[in-house]
């Protein structure tokens, strides 16, 4: 556990800054100028950077001195709390975490994020909905923050649910588009899906550990609490919980982080401007998987089931968005699956148990790809493009963009991984994982997956460095094919011109970070020669995040390097001969059309879907709703109002305005309020008043009672007013014995009905500790010469081996028997004569269980009482 | 002491001020022509006489606390019934003050006829003896009767007239008869003494039950609960809309004081409430019917008016929801009574006032088709009436709702939880007849070349339905002090 540093209100700020943006923009933003909602906007996130800053910096200084688990906390208040069936009190604060992990998260999100915010000032320029888009932005870095900063899954899901609505919004933010609204909605659903799996996760998290909080969660993990069997239906035994409730979260990871089967949504999500495509579906939100693995890393690192099906899946979705962007021709189209794979990337690496370098990876792409996105942006802005770009349109624009066009360079180089960009650094130790992984394990299944996702993601990276330069090619070089035709026809803006300063800023900042960023991860060695690693990274993040430790062989690490180096020379390569100056698609008349088409058209996953699950879910809801207009409509909700009415129809016709009538009902209203009063009412009930039992009997106008305590058909008293009588009773007035038993414990009991014949007991259901030898006949009791008889049938009192077969019980006395409290009853019946003022008369009588220790007499008067008092 | 004698006569003072208002109405009437302060002078007077009640009930100390005479109690309760009947009844004068001056039917008699009815409410409400709750009752009705006969002209207001005074009178001479039978069987005429007889068991037992039953058909008869109801609709329908509104708040409210007054007073006792052999069966029984009868009813027509006829029967049923579940919660229960008569009066003056306020000279809402797209054509006419449905229907934020609120929370906290569900279940039917007021006010459109209903323009309506629509929100949104008053009235009377 960490201890608790004292609050740093910083990190409260940091969240409430954007909060308040987007309050202030959304509530008033139509009515303040264009200028300082976009001041508000951009200014609430610089301001959260710089308090990120001096938080990080403060963090920094703490493990400077020593401090290796360094944290920063804040304290809001007390959210809720909750009690689990174990009893456990579990409290849920809203409390906020900065620790090596979240620190360097909080930066990117809020330094990449604040560039965006600037760059959507220039982009959103001549958009109607300025304000709400800003609003909507703020109340995303809210979110992200949220979700970044919460030190317990509770409140990091108030962050993911946050983040999800704002995508949501932004990504159908040109709602009057139908296609665009749709794309929105899809990215909810497949989100919502996912969010589902972490729901679950958690309640299994919570369930084992008893807390929400990370830093539990985790050292639980550690201690092995999650090493337990756990049924799961279908799979059967599965090796410990901490699989199923990884699979859960993973689930809810695929969703966010676009991963298979839940990516579908992704590539959709362009509908939306460009900045949130940066921003959002980039840099910050889809990361959101690839940081919860990191931040229960020592949790999943239990489970190498987990594992192996995140390192499949990671590899999977690489190579599949890889196939895809290499065939598209939309700008954003191909960096959005081209985010796919990048996001696959990542989680190979946390699935070989890598997390650091998975999360480096997230740090890098952060910058390429929100360069790379923006950059994208800045020449739709140029050609006057609305909603993407089709490379084929474009071409030759490093002349009229040269900030662009180098800025974007610098990316393509940074994803194809080109030695001394961020990019190399960040793949190469991705490879470098799955290579270890190979040679680390001794489990087959281990190793097949390292070979998996070595030879995955080599390929991958090869497509990679592939369908970038591709892009870049067919945009910026060669000759500009929509030059001389005028922005309405089917082409763009004859004349591109280079994008305002508040958009090329951000481009080139997100550009020297693309070069620069990756060499906090550049390890302390050179191939061939050193041997120090890990990395600075490494050192700053094992403090928050597990792992295997990196491979100081020098093999492995030069297979790695080999293989991204041949990779990115072999992408890079193939496209500058391909598409270099050129303005036809090459590749598609290389390879057989019908493969081609299927890979352009995505490999018809969204089709799939369509048939295999949306389509059946629509079919039952259509027959639903069928139901629901013949069911529910006609029949519970028509046919009812119709008889209402006809009732009402026929009251009102009682209405004759015949006044005699009228004169009639209101004698038969009179005559029937008497009848109510004709005859007594007679009933009867027991009530203990001290020691004594005491027969009541309903009251009435000018009511007579007539007593018969015990029921024998002679009448104790004469008729009189008194409804009170106290009988006594002795054994000759019993009628029935029955055993009462109860378990203490849990409160529960039964009675039994006896008589000379056994009957059988059901006591498993009372808890009750009795141990049975297999195949014995079950516990029974009777009557018996006046006692109450227990046959035990070879039950054993727990931890005995000398209980009698046959226990006799006291009547009337509770015997506590090993758990189970065992009383034998008694029962009487009473009746009452009750006669009003009409002379009338009713009988009623009951019958009652007498209170315990009642009866004074012997055992032996009850039995013979009893069978004397069966006549 | 002389101011003994100032502070006791001030308990009489709203029943006094009405007499003088009434008598001067007359005198000036026989000598003057003009008859435009008419009503204004009636309407303020009554709220005076309101307003007087009101500083009495609050300022306990004005008066004696004990009954000036043996026949009239001085009492919370009975303060609360003026509050309600002069308030029911000035703002019935200020509604006639527009309707009757738009109809041309403007008569002195009519304000004189009203205030003395008043008058008989009040000393009902009052009555503390067999003989003055007789005498208030024939008072209040003989005034009814005629109210009810006031556009003369009409056969349906004769009709209405008639039927409703040979039933009145039948039932009257029921209730005479049960209170020879009951002073017989205790000989007591006072409520107390009679309470005292009938729970010390002195009281001979055939007598009592025949007294008790016959007592509490006639009052049923006048809080029109089923199925001593059959006078209501057509009495309801033939008087102007005006005596309508009187009748179905001033003198229901009266009927419902004297019922409370002698079922949970004089016979209440252990022995006579019972849950199963005393009145409280009845009650319940009568209750469930009413509920049950007057929504049903209401729900088949096609006359707004007696819709509102057969809803103010339904509502008599909710209010003995209440009177059941006194048995078991005693003044909580009456409290919630007293507090449901107050709503239902505000929220039904405002509905039979939008009734009122739609028709003019020439053609009157009536019908559910007279509203058709009124509420599009008039949207400020229209909005009171759709606060005035929406309360006796029982919407939050409305007083309504809180009468029904309280009502059925007494029921369910007396153990009657299927008795409030029934009352759910009746509220539920009632949603259907009071929302069909608002979709023909704004989703239909009148059938061609069918008479269309002018709003009328009165300043007179305009006040009742502003001071009626206010305290129906005041009342659903900060009911604390109004049911205040219902507690301090039901506990000093329950003692």
């Amino acid at each position: 556990m960490h201890e608790d540093a004292s609050q740093q209100l910083a990190l409260l700020l940091i969240i409430l800054f954007p909060l308040a943006g987007a309050v202030v923009n959304g509530l008033f933003g139509r009515r303040l100028p264009r200028s300082l909602v976009g001041f508000i906007g951009v200014g609430s996130v610089t301001v959260s950077f710089i308090l990120s800053i001096t938080a990080f910096a403060e963090l920094f200084a703490l493990r400077g001195e020593g401090v290796h688990e360094a944290v920063l906390t804040y304290q809001f208040y007390e959210w809720f709390s909750l009690k689990l069936p174990s009893g456990a009190e579990v409290a849920i604060n809203v409390r906020f975490l900065m620790d090596s992990l979240s620190g360097v998260m909080t930066l990117i999100v809020t330094g990449v994020g604040g560039l965006i915010h600037l760059y959507s000032v220039g982009y959103m320029s001549d958009d109607d909905g300025y304000p709400r888009f800003f609003s909507y932005l703020n109340l995303f870095m809210a979110s992200m923050l949220i979700l970044v900063l919460g030190s317990s899954l509770p409140v990091m899901f108030v962050g993911w649910e946050g983040v999800g609505l704002c995508s949501y919004l932004l990504i159908g933010y040109w709602y009057e588009n139908r296609d665009y609204a749709s794309a929105g909605r899809k990215a909810f659903v497949a989100n919502r899906v996912g969010d589902f799996g972490v729901l679950i996760g958690m309640f299994i998290l919570v369930g084992v550990v008893g807390s929400f909080e990370f830093a539990d969660i985790n050292a639980a993990a550690a201690q092995g609490y999650f090493r337990k069997d756990f049924m799961m239906w279908p799979f059967g035994v599965v090796p410990s919980i901490a699989t199923v409730a990884c699979l859960f979260l993973f689930l809810g990871c695929t969703g966010k982080s676009a991963q298979i089967p839940l990516y579908v949504w992704l590539p959709d999500a362009m509908a939306g401007p460009t900045p949130v495509s940066a921003l959002i579906h980039a840099a910050t939100m889809v990361t959101a998987g690839v940081y919860l693995c990191c931040r229960l890393s020592p949790l999943f690192i239990t489970s190498d089931v987990a594992m192996s099906v995140i390192a499949v899946t990671g590899t999977l979705t690489a190579l599949l968005a890889a196939t895809i962007a290499v065939t598209q021709r939309e700008m954003k189209k191909i960096l959005a699956y081209s985010t796919v794979s990048q996001l696959g990337f990542m989680f190979a690496a946390v699935g070989v148990g890598y997390f650091a370098a998975g999360f480096f990876h997230v740090f890098t792409h952060a910058f390429f790809k929100a360069c790379l996105f923006l950059g994208a942006g800045s020449v739709m802005h140029a050609v006057h493009a609305h909603g993407d770009a089709d490379i084929f349109k474009l071409g030759g624009l490093k002349k009229q963009l040269p900030t662009t066009r180098w800025t974007f360079l610098v990316s393509c180089l940074a994803i194809a991984g080109v030695p001394l960009t961020s990019g190399f650094f960040s793949k190469d130790e991705i490879l470098l994982g799955a290579t270890a992984q190979i040679f680390r394990s001794d489990d087959s299944l281990m190793v097949a997956v390292g070979w998996f996702t070595l030879i995955g993601l080599t390929l991958a990276a090869v497509m990679t460095a592939f369908y970038m330069f591709r892009l870049y090619f067919l945009t910026f070089t060669g000759e500009y094919r929509s030059a001389g035709e005028s922005s309405d026809g089917h082409g763009y803006d004859a004349h591109p011109h280079e994008s305002p300063a508040s958009m090329k800023i951000p481009l080139i900042f997100l550009g020297l970070g693309a070069i620069f960023a990756g060499y906090l991860g550049m390890p302390h060695i050179t191939p061939f020669v050193g041997t120090h690693l890990p990395s600075w990274w490494g050192h700053w993040m094992e403090a928050s995040v597990a792992g295997h430790a990196l491979p100081e062989s020098m093999n492995t690490i030069n297979i790695a390097s080999g293989l991204a180096l041949a990779a990115m020379a072999i992408g890079i390569g193939s496209a500058w001969v391909l598409y270099r100056n050129k303005s036809k698609d090459v590749l598609a008349e290389k390879v057989p059309a019908r493969l081609y088409a299927l890979v352009f058209d995505k490999w018809r996953v969204d089709e799939l879907y369509d048939t295999v699950i949306i389509g059946p879910i629509k079919q039952v809801a259509t027959l639903v709703g069928r139901i629901d207009m013949t069911f529910v409509d006609a029949l519970l909700t028509r046919l009812p109002s119709f008889n209402a009415r006809e009732v009402g129809r026929f009251l009102s016709r009682m209405q004759n305005g015949v006044v005699h009538t009228y004169g009639m009902v209101l004698v038969i209203g009179v005559v029937s309020v008497m009848a109510m009063f004709w005859t007594p009412r007679a009933h009867v009930e027991g009530a203990l008043e001290g020691e004594t039992l005491q027969l009541v009997a309903a009251p009435g106008f000018g009511y007579e009672y007539r007593w018969d305590g015990d029921s024998d058909g002679e009448f104790e008293s004469g008729w009189s007013t008194k409804r009170i009588y106290a009988p006594t009773y002795g054994p000759e007035d019993v009628r029935k014995i029955f055993l009462y038993v109860r378990s203490p414990r849990t409160g529960a009991s039964d009675h039994y009905s006896l008589t000379e014949q056994w009957t059988r007991l059901d006591l498993a259901r009372l808890d009750a500790a009795w141990r049975r030898t297999q195949g014995s006949l079950p516990i029974v009791a009777r009557l018996e010469d006046g006692k109450v008889q227990l046959r035990m049938n070879g039950a054993q009192v727990f931890g005995r081996t000398d209980t009698p077969d046959v226990i006799e019980l006291p009547t009337g006395r509770g015997t506590g028997i090993e758990n189970v409290l065992m009383v034998p009853r008694a029962t009487v019946e009473a009746t009452v004569e009750v006669r009003n003022a009409f002379g009338n008369v009713s009988t009623a009588s009951r019958e009652m269980t007498l209170p315990d220790g009642y009866l004074p007499e012997q055992h032996a008067l009850l039995l013979d009482a009893t069978k004397e008092g069966s006549r | 002491m002389i101011t003994d004698r100032i502070t006791s006569f001030l308990g009489v003072a709203p029943l006094l001020l009405l007499v003088a208002v009434g008598l001067s109405i007359m005198l000036i009437d026989a000598f003057s022509k003009d008859r435009s302060g008419l009503a204004l002078t009636t309407a303020m007077s009554l709220f005076a006489a309101a307003a007087i009640s009101g500083a009495i009930a609050v300022r306990g100390d004005l008066v004696a606390p004990a009954q000036i005479t043996r026949y009239l109690a001085v009492d919370q309760l009975g303060l609360f019934f003026d509050v309600v009947i002069c308030a029911g009844a000035g703002l019935s004068a200020l509604l006639a003050g527009g309707y009757l001056k738009e109809h041309g039917l403007e008569r002195g008699e009519f304000y004189v006829l009203l205030i003395f009815t008043a008058f008989g409410a009040m000393v009902l409400a009052r009555a503390v003896d067999l003989l003055s709750i007789f005498l208030g009752l024939e008072t209040m009705s003989l005034g009814a009767y005629a109210l009810v006969a006031y556009r003369r002209t009409s056969a349906r207001a004769v009709e209405g007239a008639v039927k409703y005074f040979l039933l009145g009178s039948f039932a009257a001479a029921i209730l005479l008869f049960g209170s020879a039978l009951l002073y017989g069987a205790t000989g007591h005429t006072d409520l107390a003494g009679i309470r005292d007889a009938v729970g010390s068991g002195a009281a001979d037992p055939v007598l009592t039950i025949l007294a008790l039953v016959m007592i509490l058909v006639s009052l049923a008869f006048k809080v029109g609960a089923v199925p001593f109801h059959m006078w209501v609709p057509d009495s309801y329908e033939g008087a102007v809309t005006p005596v309508t509104t009187f009748m179905s708040v001033a003198v229901k409210a009266a009927a419902f004081a004297v019922l409370v007054r002698v079922l949970a007073g004089a016979f209440g006792d252990e022995v006579s409430m019972d849950l199963f052999t005393g009145w409280t069966p009845v009650i319940v029984i009568l209750a469930v019917v009413t509920m049950a009868w007057g929504n049903l009813a209401a729900l088949a027509q096609s006359s707004v008016k007696r819709m509102l006829a057969y809803s103010s029967v339904a509502h008599a049923g909710y209010v003995l929801v209440g009177l059941a579940a006194t048995y078991e919660l005693g003044p909580t229960a009456v409290s919630a009574v007293l507090y449901y008569v107050a709503a239902y009066t505000v929220s039904n003056v405002l509905a039979f006032g939008s009734l009122v306020l739609m028709g003019s000279k020439g053609k009157e809402a009536v019908s559910y088709e007279d509203l058709a797209g009124a509420g599009r054509r008039h949207p400020a006419a229209a909005a009171p009436f759709v606060v005035g449905v929406l309360s006796l229907l029982g919407m939050p934020p409305t007083a309504g709702f809180f009468g029904k609120y309280y009502v059925f929370s007494a029921a369910v906290q007396a153990g009657m939880t299927w008795l409030a569900v029934l009352g759910v279940l009746a509220s539920a039917v009632g949603a259907y007849y009071y929302l069909k007021v608002i979709v023909y006010l704004f989703m239909r459109e009148p059938a061609e070349d069918a008479p269309i209903a002018v709003p009328m323009r009165s300043y007179y309506v305009a006040a009742a339905l502003l001071l009626s629509g206010y305290y129906v929100l005041r009342m659903g949104v900060t009911p604390g002090r109004y049911l205040d008053f219902a507690i301090s009235a039901a506990t000093t009377f329950l003692g």
